[in-house]
């Protein structure tokens, strides 16, 4: 869909590159989460993938149909968020009355406060954020290229974004989103690459993996540590297939209870190797018995 | 993935146009320009007995630096960040630049029906009759190099508003002034004399035309190299 080979960008011409030797290859289906730093050519490379910024060496081929969201949505305009994503709609080829649907229903999932009627200008960083996402996805596009798309959105609206990047893997599209955050990386994406020092590589493997059987007399299993990545409810020893749960990472509040469904049978958790003991502790004192630890 | 949105390209320019005519009036900055627009034609357009060749002089000159004005004006209006969100819509700055010219043709071609209009109710039809196709010839030059100058020295190009004022007011200067530029200068001279052959103004507005295609086309090219 979209392949990045050996880019490289400098802003200025004998100034020091922001990106080297980039290669990212982005297939349909692909959840790609790029984590790194300020200032580490995250929004560069987002803006390269997006086809808005030429790279000063390499290539970027595929010519997917794209949505997207910079890392900071103004809205300063005197737009309503609805007539605005009309416009958007319409310049990206989409029937008014297409568009204003369309527009209409990401809003309503979003819960933009003040609805689609609200001036933009009026809207505060968080719900500009939802607006902004709302017109990357508005014409289905192939790839949805998102510079920061959890920054200053509400819980609500968190877990939403990850139901939404959830289906569109499921739909076929792909996505490359920029996070700061390891965790919230590997929660929701498919490949966490890391970008340090200009250079892309994979995110480092510094998690582990516990496996947790419930006894009798375990309560329920209600995470707390900034350091839990992921939860996932095994059926059972015997198959041993996770299933995710679908949110993954700390924002929701997972709770991995007694009943529904899933009596006697296995939690996975995805940690921090820093969090490793505290979760540890947290679970054995609460009357899980820990199955296996795995780096 | 989602079926192709097929809209042709001019689709897509004429509903950037949309955007930006929208954006340039819900913003307000408009109003100086027009305003000051309107405040020359009431200066100028006053004598009954004046010939008005030479009024249609001034309102072109004028019409020049309005134009200008008004792209800049609606490039502004827009924040660069918001500029690559319409950008990724329209697919490439191509289609955003031609339809932001459109827009401002559109806000021009207003003051073009304005202008003989207002000269129709001060001195009548029978003043009008020679000199009518010349005068709109010349203020459609005035637009087409008012918008050439006003693309890149827009936020578009230019990231400072200091340097958008002194490189606007500076390559306005040189079209209005310096003779041996064959864009404005050579008609407003001729309407100034009274001169109602369509000769240099038809020269003037093709290549007003040529300027801003090449404008339009650099600026894109600028923008899409970034």
């Amino acid at each position: 869909m979209r392949r990045l080979t050996g880019v490289a960008k400098r802003y200025r011409r004998g100034g020091g590159p922001v990106l080297s030797g980039v290669d990212l290859d982005i297939a349909p289906g692909d959840v790609v989460a790029l984590v790194g730093g300020n200032g580490s050519g995250k929004s560069t490379l987002a803006r390269i993938v997006a086809g808005l910024s030429r790279p000063s060496e390499g290539t970027v081929t595929g010519t997917p149909t794209i949505g997207y969201l910079p890392d900071r949505f103004p809205g300063g305009q005197r737009f309503s968020a609805l007539d605005y994503l009309t416009a958007m709609g319409r310049i990206g080829g989409l029937p008014t009355a297409t568009g204003r649907a369309r527009a209409r229903t990401w809003l309503d999932r979003l819960a933009l406060a003040g609805g689609p009627d609200v001036l933009l200008a009026t809207l505060s960083k968080g719900n500009a954020q939802k607006v902004g996402l709302a017109q990357a996805l508005l014409t289905e596009p192939d790839l949805v290229v998102l510079d920061e798309p959890f920054s200053g959105l509400d819980p609500d609206a968190h877990a939403a974004l990850g139901d939404i990047l959830d289906e569109l893997r499921r739909s076929g599209s792909a996505v490359v989103y920029t996070e700061h955050r390891a965790d919230r990386a590997r929660a929701h994406a498919t490949r966490a690459c890391a970008l340090a020092g200009g250079r892309l590589g994979a995110l480092g493997g510094d998690t582990v993996r516990i496996v947790l059987r419930r006894t009798a007399a375990a309560a329920a299993l209600r995470p707390s540590h900034a350091g839990i990545v992921r939860v996932a409810e095994l059926s059972g020893a015997a198959d041993g297939g996770p299933e995710d749960d679908g949110h993954g990472g700390n924002d929701g509040g997972h709770t991995c209870g007694h009943g529904g469904g899933h009596g006697g049978g296995h939690v996975e958790l995805t940690v921090d190797a820093g969090a490793c003991d505290a979760v540890l502790r947290d679970a054995l004192s609460t009357g899980w018995s820990v199955v296996e630890v795995t780096r | 993935m989602s079926p192709p949105n097929c809209a042709g390209p001019a689709v897509r320019v004429a509903a950037v146009a949309r955007y930006y005519a929208g954006l340039l009036a819900r913003s307000h900055r408009y109003l100086p320009p027009v305003i000051g627009y309107l405040a020359v034609l009431a200066i100028a357009f006053t004598d009954r007995a004046a010939p008005a060749a030479p009024e249609f002089a001034v309102s072109a000159g004028a019409l020049l630096v309005v134009t200008c004005w008004l792209t800049v004006a609606t490039a502004d209006a827009e924040d660069p960040a918001q500029r690559l969100v319409t950008t990724t819509h329209a697919r490439g700055p191509a289609t955003v630049i031609a339809g932001l010219t459109t827009a401002v043709a559109a806000y021009a071609a207003v003051t073009v029906v304005v202008t003989p209009g207002w000269s129709l109710v001060l001195h009548g039809p029978a003043a009008l009759a020679g000199v009518l196709p010349t005068a709109v010839l010349v203020h459609l030059a005035a637009v087409c190099s008012g918008g050439a100058i006003g693309l890149p020295c827009s936020r578009l190009l230019l990231p400072h508003v200091g340097y958008t004022v002194v490189a606007a007011i500076s390559a306005l200067a040189v079209v209005l002034l310096v003779t041996w530029v064959p864009l404005v200068n050579p008609a407003l001279r001729s309407l100034a004399g009274g001169a109602a052959d369509l000769g240099v103004p038809l020269l003037c507005l093709g290549a007003s035309a040529a300027a801003l295609a090449v404008s339009a086309t650099t600026t894109s090219h600028l923008i899409a190299r970034r």
